[in-house]
């Protein structure tokens, strides 16, 4: 299994069980909405879209990280009906040098937590230019 | 003895420094040293430049007598920073003894996007001071 954010950290209770099945089955990632860049410093957000593929409600869950920095998404998981969609949401300061980011999906057999889908964006650093303002002599004297 | 008492109180006043904000005259003379308090607001990447200080005589362009200079480094920062910078210009020979030089800043490397602030008629070269007739007039009780 490839180095991810662990899954939610606890299970929904009462749900129907799922056979592990194969990747992008039943929790599918349709979007990972994030900026086009950001500068160092900057409040990223970060939306990631999933639909359920299943023909009956199932608890989806999203996680994931930047580099080596692992983030945790709102909320930790959901209940999804079928076909439908939800959108988790996470947000971090935006570091110093151009990152990519993965994120995975998630979701409840009943029993387990069990990773499905998996997307990656990049989002490039912003570099800033200098700006001044406000240069003034403030006081002069004799030393 | 009067002599010698004479020279220390002219060396006391001789030594007392004059705080001028904008606008206000400083007078100074060969030897003495001028420090110029300045002050900006940076954001952007890590940046290193020079600080550069001119007294001089303000015509169609500045015509530059003594300067003087300083490293500064402004850290990265997402957000506009305040910074005060300083730089000390010995007064010497190469200035002429005369009312109204006016005084100049810049960054050297970023004076299009910073400026060149400058007050005007503010630094007065005297002579070396001079005192006459100093005597006790007289004492009595008050």
């Amino acid at each position: 299994m490839e180095r991810n954010q662990n899954p939610p950290s606890s299970g929904p209770r009462g749900t129907r069980g799922l056979a592990p099945l194969a990747v992008g089955t039943y929790a599918d990632i349709i979007a990972v909405y994030g900026p086009a860049n950001a500068a160092y410093g900057d409040q990223v957000s970060i939306s990631v879209v999933v639909m359920n593929l299943a023909s009956y409600p199932i608890y989806i869950g999203v996680g994931g990280h930047y580099d080596t920095t692992g983030m945790n998404y709102s909320p930790e998981y959901a209940a999804v009906d079928a076909g439908g969609s939800y959108v988790f949401t996470a947000s971090f300061s935006m570091p110093n040098k151009s990152i990519t980011l993965d994120v995975w999906s998630w979701y409840w057999t009943g029993a387990e937590w069990v990773v499905d889908d998996h997307e990656a964006i990049s989002i490039p650093l912003r570099t800033l230019a200098p700006e001044f303002r406000r240069f003034g002599v403030t006081q002069y004297n004799k030393v | 003895m009067k002599d010698l008492y004479a020279q220390t109180v002219r060396g006391l006043l001789e030594s007392v420094g004059v705080e001028a904000l904008p606008g206000e005259k400083v007078q100074l003379k060969v030897g003495d040293k001028l420090r110029v308090n300045a002050s900006i607001d940076y954001k952007g990447p890590a940046l290193s430049d020079t600080f550069y200080a001119a007294i001089g005589v303000r015509g169609v362009g500045f015509d530059e007598i003594l300067v003087g200079q300083s490293v500064v480094s402004f850290p990265q920062s997402a957000d506009f920073v305040t910074y005060n910078l300083s730089a000390d210009i010995t007064i010497t020979t190469a200035i002429a003894a005369k009312t109204d030089y006016d005084l100049y800043v810049k960054l050297v490397n970023h004076e299009t996007e910073a400026g060149r602030p400058e007050v005007d008629n503010v630094i007065d070269i005297v002579s070396a001071m001079a005192f006459q007739n100093f005597k006790i007039t007289g004492y009595n009780k008050v």
